[in-house]
């Protein structure tokens, strides 16, 4: 009871007494850390994690779970990593404005990696479908030769070529591959793979729309899962 | 548009269980951004990738087995004993949350599956074209009956016969070939042609999916597995054993000559040149034995 009536107090003095730019308040709860005002937003320093400031329960060395029935073990016992598995993206959304056919597009995305144990992770990617408006879509890119796909990459340079294609920081320069595609029915492909901390990529989306394509605002949704690797 | 920073812990989670044993278990997500995010929560099988990296792959939709689909319908994500598929977090927030599910009634074999979060993303309609971006982070389950027996192999034991320098570069693959997944570890000793073991390589402890196959690694090296040194000359044999819970279930050994290439190089040139000062002397005292003779 006294926690209904004290904690709505706390929150109107804080809100109407303090001044917010010099406020820094934080609640700790079971299993969460709420942070309030500016000041009390950490900044990052060049480490993603700092060892002491994500201390959850669970984020422990060599946990071994014994209960009734079953036995879990948490992570790896002799991995000297302690680091959660962390993906970071530059950005949330890849604007490419409105684009004009035969003016071929490019954006960049990059991607930061924390692998979450010594045994490294792989990161996926797959799109929902095709960039799409009101019916319309682009198609993707098959690149020059019309060969390339979501597995195999090739050069695409011709301006006459058009599609979405990607990039990644591990193929030559101006070769590119589709994404893999889940209104097709594919499965997400691995684009890159690694063990350091801080490991990055960046991506290279190119679009390019051909003379028939309706102008009009075009919209897909591209996920990237890190997974760890066993 | 912002940047976006997403945490999943651990990374992955064993799991050895009796039939109908309820499992609660602590999984940790985390945003490390400096926006509030909202997450959503869904749950993925794998398997194994085939690329003997102990990486996984995820099925197209339509080939997700059904046996994994029914055993995840059972599988939840709780918050405080709630149900949840989404959460809201704030810059720099944690929050664990619990795996939370009922075991099957048999095990014949293993149920592997991602608890995946990712950023809740939708789309909106805009006069601009946009590709969304939405970063997942995955932790991987596996689960296995308990009590069965390792099926583990070494599939293959390979590296030249015979070598012109060292380290020896040995490649290590072992098969999983039972239903449940294995930890494997082990050595590989080098003994020279006397039979003393002259080095000796710990391999890494590796998690093998059922049915997968694994390369092994040099405990603390990223590469292959190397042993000795530069300079070895004789014929050397390598004994790898692979174990599981500690046992030792299977070795095997192979053979190797190393000869280092300067070094059979110098010998060839000594050879020719003794031979030919050899024949060159022995040509003299031939010819010295003829002149004798006819002087007589």
């Amino acid at each position: 009871m006294k926690r209904f009536v004290i904690a709505p107090i706390i929150i109107f003095t804080l809100i109407f007494t303090t001044n917010s730019s010099s406020f820094a308040q934080v609640l700790e709860g079971d299993g969460y850390i709420l942070r309030l005002g500016e000041d009390a937003q950490e900044k990052t320093t060049g480490n993603l994690i700092r060892q002491g400031s994500y201390t959850p329960e669970a984020l422990q060395k060599n946990k071994i779970i014994y209960s009734k029935g079953f036995k879990a073990i948490l992570s790896y016992e002799n991995d000297l990593k302690n680091l959660p598995l962390v993906i970071t993206v530059s950005s949330d959304a890849i604007n490419f404005g409105e684009i004009k056919p035969g003016e071929p597009i490019t954006r960049t995305l990059s991607l930061k990696m924390i692998p979450g144990s010594a045994k490294g992770f792989q990161v996926l990617v797959i799109e929902d479908g095709n960039l799409k408006s009101e019916g319309k879509q682009i198609p993707p890119t098959s690149c020059d030769s019309g060969n390339c796909n979501q597995i195999l990459p090739d050069l695409w340079t011709l301006p006459l070529v058009y599609g979405l294609g990607y990039n990644s920081s591990d193929m030559p320069v101006n070769y590119y591959k589709r994404f893999s595609n889940m209104d097709l029915d594919e499965q997400p492909v691995s684009i890159f793979h690694g063990s350091e901390v801080n490991q990055s990529s960046t991506l290279t989306y190119k679009l390019n729309i051909a003379g028939n394509q309706p102008e009009m605002g075009y919209q897909n949704i591209i996920e990237y899962i890190i997974s760890p690797n066993l | 548009m912002s940047e976006i920073s997403l945490g999943v812990y651990p990374p992955v989670i064993r799991i050895k269980s009796n039939a109908e044993a309820k499992v609660n278990l602590p999984v940790t997500v985390l945003n490390n951004s400096e926006n509030s995010i909202q997450v959503t929560i869904t749950l993925k099988p794998f398997y194994d990738s085939g690329k003997t990296d102990g990486s996984v792959s995820y099925y197209a939709e339509s080939d997700a087995p059904g046996r994994d689909l029914d055993f995840l319908k059972v599988v939840k994500i709780k918050d405080n004993d709630q149900e949840i598929k989404t959460i809201n977090l704030y810059p720099k927030e944690y929050k664990t949350l619990n795996l939370d599910f009922i075991t099957p009634k048999s095990f014949s074999s293993d149920y592997y599956f991602s608890v995946v979060f990712s950023l809740d993303q939708t789309k909106n309609d805009s006069k601009e074209t946009i590709s969304y971006v939405k970063p997942s982070a995955a932790i991987n389950v596996l689960l296995s009956g308990d009590n069965f027996s390792s099926f583990a192999v070494i599939e293959e034991l390979k590296t030249d016969k015979v070598q012109f320098s060292g380290p020896i570069k040995i490649d290590l693959t072992v098969k999983n070939a039972s239903d449940h997944y294995e930890s494997i570890s082990g050595t590989i000793v080098l003994f020279d042609t006397f039979g003393n073991p002259v080095d000796k390589a710990d391999l890494s402890s590796e998690i093998i999916l059922a049915g997968a196959t694994r390369k092994m690694r040099e405990d603390g090296s990223k590469s292959g597995i190397d042993l000795g040194n530069k300079f070895m000359l004789g014929l050397y044999t390598a004994r790898a054993e692979i174990k599981s819970e500690g046992k030792i279930i299977k070795s095997q050994e192979t053979r190797i000559l190393t000869v280092p290439l300067i070094v059979m190089l110098i010998v060839i040139i000594a050879l020719f040149i003794i031979l030919g000062i050899t024949a060159k002397v022995l040509k003299k005292i031939n010819h010295l034995n003829i002149s004798n003779h006819k002087n007589k």
